[in-house]
């Protein structure tokens, strides 16, 4: 049974308000959900604006600063200052954009910083090891566990949010180090490791996930140090087809520089292995187009870095597109990005840098675009693995979906 | 047959079991306009609303809670759900629309419950009782 200190002891009984008993309400049932003993304090919070606003009203009620660090998740592409660019319904826009602003009101009273983001660790909302996070987006749960080394559970929003308004956090799973050791071991077999593009990265995430359901992965086999955007592809498909929060890189991420490491001395309950029909069956997953037509090339799945925007910008240069191309990012990369003039040559090649919003998302993000995006292109095995639900998708490298942008067809380069 | 298990939003409901052995996302795989759930997931084209809604665990994306409340709002949600193990995304729905919910059974629940199964969930006692088999 999870036991209170006497401050946290006040808060729950209402006397710190109605809208911080309700938080630390939620948090107690949820703590004793999952026998935590204790509450911790909590270092960052990310949250998605997208709240039922009486909901937010009555949770926010007396909440006149959040306790940690929290940051505001992305909203609807009409409720962006792209929505005339990109063309959207005025009454869905108008509607969503009411609702959107009353929330937003009630957030930037308690002190939310308006990132708009699904990765606000490449903002103002950072992480060291070991560093206690509620953050309600998946790929950035797996992120922050797996690359930063932080301590974090797949919260949801209302956990994220009762987390920000009290400062606290019931510890339990993955805030415990002894919870932290990876049950299935991944070996990667008859694969050059060394020549992966982003989207095999991806599909080979893709496939773990259906396989790791919420286990905790340890992936071997790789070489040498991968950058952030390749962890990135690796593991945010992991958190789509299952419900991955934690992927060990052998010999890559912090907490396993070896098998034993990963494993914490323990026998790995299930080992699988990845291999070149695996790789394909992914691919053939999230390949559902059945034309090389293509209408609409998606990249910033989870939003692009500026280091994804340059090499984008650069494969584009010179060049015109012939099809929708949109490149999402998080608002303060936009300012890097166009200040570097990485937006400029994109725009000059007919493509679009977009902030604050999701290209994956269709009952969330893109709701209330006036035109359909058609046949989707993309590098990202989440945003493929979304769009399959609605339209047929290309899966491909950055480079084979800039290369059919540019030529107006899709040309598979696997 | 009576199952002992955790409580992770107390509270009653009873009706008729819908039971899957495929993992669930609320915004991925439920229509909240209509309680069904959406093509991709195995139960395609069921009606989840008003049942005791029995599945493994969650997959995918964080913000299920945030549509599952839309679908509550509508009248088209579960009235009670049972859980191998409600990983946390999941556990978060039932607290947040506060609606009834167990996990961590004595025996699985997607084995020994079948869709069409009479149940009675007593959350707050946790406890899952099959009252009329299918």
């Amino acid at each position: 049974m999870l036991k209170l200190t006497d401050e946290q002891q006040r808060m729950y009984q209402g006397e710190c308000g109605p809208g911080v008993q309700k938080a630390m309400t939620i948090l107690v049932k949820y703590g004793n959900a999952y026998d935590a003993e204790r509450m911790i304090r909590v270092d960052s919070t990310h949250t998605p604006p997208a709240f039922n606003n009486e909901f937010l009203t009555q949770i926010l009620t007396g909440v006149n600063e959040v306790k940690t660090v929290s940051s505001l998740h992305m909203t609807r592409i009409c409720c962006t200052r792209w929505a005339d660019t990109v063309g959207v319904v005025p009454e869905v826009a108008e509607s969503a954009c009411q609702v959107h602003n009353q929330n937003l009101d009630l957030f930037r009273k308690a002190g939310f910083l308006e990132t708009f983001t699904c990765v606000p660790f490449l903002t103002e909302n950072t992480l060291r090891p070991g560093m206690v996070f509620s953050w309600s987006e998946s790929s950035a749960i797996v992120a922050g566990n797996s690359i930063f080394a932080g301590r974090g559970n797949r919260d949801s929003a209302p956990i994220a949010l009762s987390s920000a308004i009290t400062g606290v956090t019931p510890e339990m799973l993955l805030h415990k180090p002894e919870n932290r050791h990876a049950e299935l071991l991944v070996r990667m077999e008859g694969l050059d490791v060394g020549k992966f593009t982003d989207a095999d990265l991806g599909a080979i995430g893709f496939y773990v996930g259906s396989k790791a359901r919420d286990r905790i992965v340890a992936v071997t086999g790789f070489l040498s140090q991968l950058t952030y955007e390749q962890l990135k592809y690796l593991m945010t498909p992991m958190a789509v087809s299952g419900a991955v929060a934690l992927c060990h890189v052998v010999g890559v991420t912090m907490e396993a520089p070896t098998v034993e490491s990963a494993l914490g001395g323990q026998s790995p309950k299930e080992t699988i292995k990845v291999g070149p029909a695996e790789l394909k069956q992914a691919y053939d997953n999230l390949n559902t187009a059945t034309s090389d037509d293509v209408d609409t090339i998606l990249f910033g799945c989870p939003h692009a870095t500026i280091s994804e925007i340059q090499k984008i910008a650069n494969l584009v240069a010179g060049k015109k597109v012939r099809t929708r191309f949109w490149v999402l990012t998080a608002d303060v990369i936009y300012a890097l990005a166009k200040r570097s003039g990485y937006v400029d040559t994109i725009h000059d090649a007919g493509g679009l840098v977009i902030t604050d919003t999701c290209i994956s998302d269709r009952f969330y993000g893109i709701y209330g675009l006036k035109e359909d995006l058609g046949i989707v292109g993309t590098s990202s095995g989440k945003s493929a693995a979304y769009h399959t639900r609605a339209t047929q998708v290309h899966y491909g490298s950055t480079e084979t979906c800039v290369a059919a942008a540019v030529r107006g067809k899709w040309r598979s380069e696997r | 047959m009576t199952i002992r298990g955790k409580t992770v939003n107390g509270g009653v409901a009873e009706g008729e079991a819908i039971v899957t052995k495929m993992p669930f996302n609320f915004i991925l795989d439920l229509d909240i306009h209509t309680g069904k759930v959406k093509s991709g997931h195995e139960l395609n084209g069921q009606d989840l609303s008003n049942k005791i809604f029995v599945f493994p665990t969650g997959r995918g994306s964080t913000w299920g809670a945030l549509m599952a409340y839309e679908s509550l709002l509508r009248g088209t949600f579960c009235k009670g759900m049972v859980c191998t193990e409600a990983e946390p995304v999941i556990g978060a729905v039932a607290i947040m629309l506060d609606v009834p919910m167990v996990h961590r059974l004595a025996m699985n629940p997607v084995e020994v419950i079948h869709t069409g199964d009479y149940v009675r969930v007593n959350a707050t006692a946790g406890v899952v009782e099959v009252v009329k088999r299918a």
